[in-house]
C-alpha cells in the first residue's frame, strides 16, 4: 500500500515523466520501430522490412565515411577541448593583470548563438577577404589563400575550430570552479612536503576535478558525436563528403531522399554506438572509483 | 490526497491550457490567407513592390488580411516545411519551383485547379507552353507566372575591349573563359557555374548541360507504366568533362578554384560584382541592380545575353523553368485562396512582379503591357524568350535526390576525387539503384 508521501511524490514528478514519455521516450522507440521498415515521406504505405536497411548500411560508402568523420570528431575535438579547457582554467585561477574583465567576457563564445558562429568563421574563411587569409597574406604566406571550408583537405579541420572556439571557455569554466572547490590545504600540505608545481597539478589538481572531467567529457561526447548544425550550417557536409558526419547523413536521408526508414537505421545505429560509450565509461569510471 | 487538491490541480490544468487557446480563438475570427512565396522574402522584387502590392490587396480582397510572413525564404526550406504542415492548412497558397509541384502532387498536398481555371474568363490570357508542365496525370495542379530559359549573360565590355568572340561551343567557352581570366589578372574569372549540393540553381544548370547531349531527349520519362531512365554512362561523361575542364586550366583556369562547390548566393551577387564574366542565368537578376551604383551598371550597362554555349556533338538546347502559384489541397478556404491566386497571376500584378525582378510573364496580355519597355526591361526579357524554343522541362518526378547524386558527380570531378568517366559510372549506378529503390 502506498503512502501518502509516495503518492505525493509520483503527483509531482508525473507531469516531468508525462512529457519526458511524450517528447523523449515515444520519439526513440518510434524511430527505432521506423528503422525496420521502408517508410518514404512522398509514398504511402509502409512495411516492414527486417534488417534490410542495416543491411544497406554495410555497403554504403557514404554511410562509413560519415562515421569515421564522427567518430575522428569527437575523439579529437573532445580531447582538445579538454585539454585547451584545462590550460584556461589553470590560467585562470593566476593573479594576472585584467583577468576578472576576461572572466566575464570568457563564455561569449557560448553565449553568441550556433547560426551567428558559423556565418562569422564563413566570412574569416573566404579567400582574399577572409580575415584568416588577410592575416596569412600579411605574413608572408600568400600561398595559403583559399576558401578554408571549401578545401576537402582541411574543411574537417576548420569544423574541429568551430567546436574549439564554442566550448574551450564552457571547459575552462566548469574546470575553474572544480579548481576552486579544491581545499587549499592540499596544496599547502603539498608544498610543505616539498612537491612542485607539475605533482600538486598531477597528484592535487587533477584527481580533485575528476569528477567534473568525468560529467564533461561525457556531454560533450555525446554533443559533438550528435552535432548536427555546425557541419550542416557551414559545408552541409561537403566538399565532396569531406565533413559528412552522421547526423547530416540522416538528415539528407529524411529530407532529400525522403528515404525515412533508412534514415531511422542510421539514426538506431548512432544510438547503439553511443549506448555503448556510454556503458563502457561508466564501468571504467565504477571501477576507477572501487579501486 | 484530498478531493479539494484534485479538484485545484483539474481546475489549474483547464484555465492554463483552455484560456490561451480561447484568446488564439478569438484572433482567428479575421479570414487571414497565406501566402508563401521565395521572391518576397529574398527581395528578388524590391521592398516598395511588396509594399505596394501589400496595399494593393487590401482592396482587391476585401474582408480578407494576407499575412505578411512570406515563408521561410529558401526553396528548400520551403518545400520541407510545406510537406510536414500543408495539412494544417497553412499556407493556403505557396509559389515554387516546377520540381516542387511534383513532389506535392505525389504526397496529395495541392489542389488540382481545373475546375476553377476553365471558369475564369482570363484564363485564354495564359501562354499554352507554361501550363503544359503544371498538368500532371490529366490535372493542373498550378497556375504559372514567371517563366524563361537559362541562357548566358556575359560582360560584353570586357569582350569589346578585349576583341573577344562569343563563344557558341563547349570549347569556346572553356578557351574563352580561361583567356579572360588571365587576361584580367584574376580580377574578373572567366564564367561560374553553380556545383553546391542542393543548390536548385546548380542542378538545373547541369540539366541544361544533359538536354544538350542527349539532343532535348528528358532524363526521365513517366507513364502510367512507371518512370524510364534515359540517361547513359557516355552522356553523363561528356557533361562532367565539361565541369572538369572548367576548373582546369593551370594559373588561368576558367573558373575560380574557391568558388567550388558554391551555389546562386555566390554566382548572382558575384556576376553584378564583377567577379565573373559570363555565367548561366535567368531573368531574375535584373532584380540585383538596386543592389549598388556598380551592379545597377553592369547590368544596365554592360551586360549582354545569349545563347547557353553547347556541346558540339549535341544541339542547343537549355532548361526551361515555370514557376507556379499553388493551392494548400488542405487549405481551409479554397474560394478565398483562388481570389488571392487570380490577384496574383492577374494582368498587372505579374507585369509589375516581372518588371521589378525580371522575368518573361506567363500571359498573353501582361506580355504586352508596356511597362517592359517604360521600364528599360524589354531588352532583358527578350534576350531570355530567344530561348524558349529550345528549352525543356524537366519530368514531374522527385528529383531532389537525383539533383544530389547529379551534383555529387560533379564535385567528384572538379574537387579530383574521381575522373569524369569514373563519376559517370558512379552517377548512372546511383540513378538506377534510386530508381531500383522506388524513391523517384
Amino acid at each position: 500500500m502506498m503512502t501518502a508521501r509516495k503518492q505525493q511524490g509520483i503527483l509531482l514528478i508525473l507531469p516531468a515523466l508525462v512529457v519526458m514519455g511524450v517528447f523523449t521516450v515515444y520519439p526513440l522507440l518510434e524511430g527505432i520501430r521506423i528503422a525496420f521498415t521502408n517508410k518514404h515521406f512522398l509514398k504511402e504505405g509502409v512495411e516492414f522490412v527486417g534488417l534490410q536497411n542495416f543491411i544497406r548500411l554495410l555497403s554504403d560508402e557514404i554511410f562509413w565515411i560519415s562515421l569515421y568523420h564522427s567518430v575522428t570528431l569527437t575523439v579529437v575535438v573532445v580531447f582538445l577541448q579538454f585539454l585547451f579547457g584545462l590550460i584556461l582554467a589553470w590560467a585562470m585561477t593566476q593573479n594576472l593583470p585584467g583577468m576578472s574583465w576576461f572572466k566575464s567576457i570568457i563564455m561569449a563564445s557560448w553565449v553568441i548563438p550556433v547560426a551567428a558562429t558559423v556565418i562569422l568563421f564563413k566570412f574569416m574563411a573566404q579567400p582574399d577577404i577572409g580575415l584568416i587569409n588577410i592575416v596569412f597574406k600579411t605574413i608572408g604566406f600568400e600561398e595559403l589563400n583559399r576558401y578554408w571550408l571549401g578545401d576537402p583537405e582541411v574543411a574537417l579541420a576548420f569544423i574541429m575550430l568551430l567546436h574549439l572556439w564554442r566550448n574551450v571557455p564552457f571547459y575552462g569554466v566548469a574546470f575553474l570552479a572544480a579548481m576552486q572547490a579544491i581545499p587549499k590545504s592540499y596544496y599547502e600540505a603539498a608544498e610543505i612536503d616539498g612537491a612542485g608545481a607539475w605533482h600538486r597539478f598531477w597528484y592535487i589538481t587533477l584527481p580533485g576535478i575528476r569528477n567534473m572531467v568525468i560529467v564533461m567529457v561525457t556531454i560533450h561526447v555525446l554533443w559533438t558525436f550528435n552535432n548536427f548544425d555546425f557541419v550542416y550550417l557551414a559545408t552541409g557536409g561537403g566538399p565532396v563528403n569531406a565533413t559528412d558526419v552522421l547526423p547530416v547523413y540522416v538528415y539528407r536521408q529524411c529530407w532529400n531522399s525522403y528515404t525515412i526508414g533508412y534514415g531511422a537505421s542510421i539514426g538506431t545505429v548512432m544510438l547503439l554506438l553511443l549506448m555503448l560509450y556510454f556503458i563502457v565509461f561508466i564501468k571504467l569510471s565504477d571501477r576507477d572509483n572501487i579501486s | 490526497m484530498s478531493k479539494r487538491k484534485w479538484i485545484f490541480i483539474g481546475l489549474s490544468v483547464v484555465l492554463l491550457t483552455g484560456g490561451p487557446f480561447g484568446l488564439l480563438c478569438d484572433v482567428k475570427a479575421e479570414k487571414t490567407l497565406s501566402f508563401w512565396n521565395m521572391p518576397f522574402v529574398t527581395q528578388e522584387v524590391s521592398p516598395e513592390y511588396i509594399s505596394n502590392w501589400e496595399k494593393d490587396i487590401k482592396n482587391a480582397l476585401p474582408g480578407y488580411k494576407v499575412d505578411n510572413f512570406y515563408g521561410p525564404g529558401k526553396y528548400k526550406d520551403q518545400r520541407d516545411k510545406f510537406l510536414l504542415q500543408a495539412k494544417s492548412a497553412t499556407p493556403d497558397v505557396i509559389e515554387g519551383l516546377l520540381e516542387d509541384t511534383a513532389v506535392y502532387v505525389q504526397k496529395g498536398l495541392i489542389e488540382p485547379l481545373d475546375s476553377y481555371f476553365k471558369s475564369w474568363p482570363e484564363s485564354d490570357q495564359f501562354i499554352e507552353s507554361t501550363l503544359a508542365p503544371l498538368r500532371i496525370n490529366g490535372k493542373l495542379y498550378g497556375l504559372p507566372y514567371n517563366t524563361n530559359a537559362r541562357a548566358m549573360v556575359y560582360r560584353k565590355d570586357i569582350f569589346e575591349k578585349h576583341d573577344l568572340s562569343i563563344p557558341q561551343t563547349w570549347d569556346e567557352l572553356i578557351r574563352t573563359a580561361r583567356k579572360i581570366t588571365e587576361l584580367t589578372a584574376k580580377k574578373t574569372y572567366g564564367f561560374f557555374v553553380c556545383t553546391e549540393v542542393g543548390d536548385p540553381r546548380a542542378a538545373q544548370e547541369f540539366i541544361s548541360w544533359y538536354y544538350q547531349v542527349s539532343k532535348k531527349k528528358n532524363l526521365f520519362d513517366v507513364s502510367s507504366g512507371g518512370i524510364a531512365f534515359n540517361g547513359t554512362v557516355e552522356e553523363f561523361e561528356k557533361v562532367l568533362t565539361l565541369y572538369d575542364e572548367l576548373f582546369k586550366g593551370g594559373d588561368f583556369p576558367a573558373c575560380d578554384l574557391n568558388v567550388r562547390g558554391t551555389g546562386w548566393p555566390v554566382e548572382d551577387p558575384g556576376y553584378v560584382a564583377g567577379k565573373w564574366a559570363m555565367a548561366p542565368m535567368g531573368p531574375w537578376l535584373w532584380g540585383r541592380r538596386t543592389e549598388s551604383p556598380a551592379a545597377q551598371d553592369i547590368l544596365e550597362n554592360k551586360t549582354a545575353i545569349t545563347r547557353l554555349p553547347y556541346s558540339p556533338d549535341g544541339v542547343a538546347a537549355t532548361y526551361l523553368e515555370v514557376k507556379p502559384i499553388m493551392m494548400n489541397a488542405y487549405s481551409k478556404d479554397k474560394a478565398g485562396a483562388w481570389e488571392l491566386i487570380k490577384y496574383i497571376v492577374s494582368k498587372e500584378k505579374m507585369a509589375g512582379w516581372l518588371v521589378d525582378s525580371g522575368g518573361i510573364p506567363s500571359r498573353k496580355d501582361s506580355a504586352e503591357m508596356d511597362v517592359f519597355e517604360k521600364a528599360g526591361i524589354k531588352w532583358w526579357m527578350k534576350g531570355f524568350a530567344n530561348e524558349l524554343p529550345i528549352s525543356v522541362t524537366m519530368a514531374p518526378i522527385n528529383w531532389g535526390p537525383v539533383s544530389e547524386a547529379n551534383l555529387r558527380a560533379v564535385n567528384y570531378v572538379i574537387y579530383d576525387k574521381k575522373t569524369p568517366l569514373e563519376a559517370a559510372e558512379w552517377l548512372y549506378n546511383r540513378i538506377m539503384e534510386l530508381k531500383n529503390n522506388n524513391e523517384l
